[in-house]
């Protein structure tokens, strides 16, 4: 009588188990992610970009007040700088996901397989205008980085000097600067007035995958593929001008600053980061793969030399391309994995 | 998800402890409770649904043994060769940014998706599982398969693992093709923002469908809806009917009887009286654990 007693909770307990282990509380590892998310990555990077525009800002003032070669160089690297720090922006934007009126915001600021239309031949007009130049640079995209980078880096075999740091010409890049630089404070503005703590942390972190997603897919075939000729659109027929920045040459730091915006987001020393949510969701061993082939994306990259728009057509840009698309569909896997749909397969029913 | 204890697929007890199957613990107790109550309603003594003559009989015996031994064809000679949800998903997707270009995710409320991949999950599994089950009886080469399982003289729940390795491998194969299939779609449009609508790790509608009682479709238990019902879920006593001698062109859903009324397989339990449980002609062939799982190849091989 006393044995069953005993035995009969502890059976109870020992069936209910599955049950109990089915549902523990992620919550908290989510909400950590995500803050440490927006801290140190999602605000810092987007003030890091205003701050370095910034100084963009002033180093145009400069140029104007003293057109040199040398200060034109200055703005030049500080574009390259505000590339790398935009782009970190770019990569994992999912301010519009959390809030619909954020939607296009980095659409009126970066231009990147945005239209059809020739942003040079539009500046060009602009420039060749009597009118006050804020009147004919109406349209985002001439007042885009796309359309800054082209200002910035005069083309010297068809331009003069003077025309590198022609005032009219600087004072289109300013009003490209004023247009990026208020979009751009919005989006640092947004960024510190989420509240993680309200929000839905699994739908949160599912736009954090989508974008990186999203962004390895623009990364493998716009940025690369396209230049190469090695996607079905443009197959067979490499042009350096798809490259993203085809005059500044600054392709190469936008590439490597998404990358490592990748990188950090699975990875960072210092904070509960994806792994730790991967682990939680059964696909640890296929991020920690693609961990992996972005290391070796990087390695990559680095040992391509510069300029990149005279190695379009180089075995290893191609190869490239195909270890950018082969991170593109491991993130595919993630999902599948997370899914853990072949649980089912083997009790698949019979009638 | 639920934790399923490593290893335990071998010792069987899996069946016990996994919510994704049709055993699992709390589906017993749910069944149980089921039958306490039908009994009740009935005046029929709760005793009677323990009848040795039916757990003990031959075929129920038979049921058992062929479990064990199934169990482990399945997880050893099988599972190796199955196809996985993954890879249709995978192809899946790669076939859709062939054909329509890359997909950016679309931002929508994550409930909605989630809603809408379960009950498509639900709906394309259960309407393939009905066309398959179908072609199992009216293609000849897979209905010697089938056999297997018509060839139950009583009905248990463990009967319902009473199914050829053969016929375990193309459902199976079923299973993956729509699953991967509906989650490569979803994933395109979607993304991350995707789950599966679940209770302890099983899709909430199978779930549920469980619970209410999935068990009782191999038993003694001739519970039947009432018609309207009927024309939309299967019953157990419809399943049961299913299994007679004469009723084995009807009933083939699985759990949604409205594919039966859409392509005309449809009967009521209310138009049946007599239950006589096994294969018309051959049934004495289908007699040992040995018998099951050769005799269909037998059967083969005489009609060359
Ligand atoms: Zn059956
Ligand atoms: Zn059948």
């Amino acid at each position: 009588m006393n044995y069953k007693i005993i035995t009969l909770p502890l059976l109870l307990l020992i069936l209910a188990s599955p049950l109990l282990s089915a549902k523990p509380s992620h919550e908290n590892t989510q909400q950590e992610f995500l803050r440490a998310l927006q801290e140190q990555v999602l605000i810092h990077d987007s003030a890091e970009a205003l701050n370095t525009l910034q100084q963009l800002e002033l180093s145009l003032k400069t140029l104007q007040a003293s057109p040199t070669q040398q200060n034109l160089q200055r703005t030049q690297s500080l574009f390259t700088t505000f590339i790398i720090a935009w782009k970190a922006v770019e990569t994992v934007y999912i301010l519009g996901a959390l809030d619909d009126s954020y939607i296009d915001h980095p659409r009126y600021i970066d231009y990147f397989h945005q239209t059809k239309e020739s942003i040079p031949t539009q500046l060009e007009q602009a420039l060749d205008s009597p009118k006050a130049i804020e009147k004919v640079l109406f349209k985002y995209s001439t007042k885009s980085i796309n359309a800054l980078e082209y200002l910035l880096f005069p083309d010297p075999q068809q331009s003069t000097e003077q025309k590198a740091i022609d005032t009219r010409r600087i004072e289109a890049a300013k009003i490209a600067v004023n247009n990026i630089t208020f979009w751009l404070s919005e989006i640092t503005q947004g960024y510190q007035s989420i509240n993680i703590a309200t929000a839905k942390s699994t739908a949160i972190i599912s736009q954090v995958v989508n974008a990186l997603i999203d962004s390895s897919y623009k990364l493998a075939n716009w940025r690369v593929g396209e230049a190469a000729g090695l996607n079905k659109k443009y197959a067979g027929r490499p042009s350096a001008q798809r490259l993203e920045y085809p005059v500044s040459n600054t392709s190469f730091q936008a590439i490597l600053s998404i990358l490592k915006t990748h990188r950090k987001i699975i990875n960072r020393d210092d904070a509960i980061d994806l792994l730790d949510i991967a682990r939680m969701n059964n696909a640890e061993s296929e991020l920690i793969f693609i961990q992996k082939e972005i290391d070796q994306a990087l390695d990559l990259l680095i040992s391509i030399p510069q300029p990149l728009a005279e190695q379009i057509e180089s075995q290893s840009f191609k190869t490239l391309y195909k270890q950018l698309d082969k991170i593109h569909n491991a993130y595919y896997f993630i999902l599948i994995d997370a899914l853990n749909l072949n649980a089912t397969i083997i009790d698949a029913d019979g009638d | 998800m639920p934790m399923v204890i490593e290893g335990s697929h071998w010792l069987g007890l899996d069946y016990l402890f996994n919510p994704q199957k049709r055993l699992y613990w709390g589906y017993l107790l749910s069944t149980a409770g089921i039958v306490i109550v039908y009994c009740l309603l009935k005046r029929q003594p709760i005793t009677s649904t323990l009848d040795k003559k039916i757990w003990w009989h031959p075929s129920a015996r038979l049921d058992y043994s062929y479990f064990i031994v199934a169990s482990i064809i399945k997880m050893s000679l099988l599972l190796p060769w199955m196809l996985g949800v993954g890879e249709v998903t995978y192809w899946t997707l790669q076939l859709m940014e062939a054909l329509l270009g890359y997909q950016q995710k679309i931002i929508i409320d994550r409930q909605w998706v989630v809603l809408s991949y379960t009950l498509a999950l639900f709906l394309l599994s259960d309407l393939s599982r009905y066309c398959l089950h179908r072609l199992m009886h009216t293609i000849p080469f897979l209905w010697k398969f089938h056999q297997v399982h018509h060839s139950a003289e009583v009905l248990t729940p463990v009967t319902f693992y009473r199914v050829h390795p053969l016929e375990n491998f193309l459902f199976g194969f079923r299973y993956a093709l729509v699953t991967g299939f509906i989650t490569g779609i979803f994933i395109h449009f979607y993304g991350a923002n995707l789950a599966i609508l679940d209770i302890i790790g099983v899709n909430i509608i199978v779930f549920v469908f469980h619970i209410l009682g999935d068990n009782l479709r191999h038993s003694t238990i001739h519970l039947g809806y009432f018609d309207t019902l009927e024309k939309w879920l299967i019953s157990p006593a419809q399943h049961q009917y299913h299994h007679t001698v004469t009723g084995t062109t009807v009933n083939y859903g699985g759990i949604l009887s409205l594919w039966d009324r859409l392509f005309g397989s449809l009967r009521l339990s209310s138009q049946e009286d007599h239950y006589h449980y096994g294969l018309n002609e051959i049934t004495t062939r289908f007699n040992s654990v040995w018998q099951l799982l050769t005799q269909p190849f037998i059967l083969l091989k005489k009609e060359r």
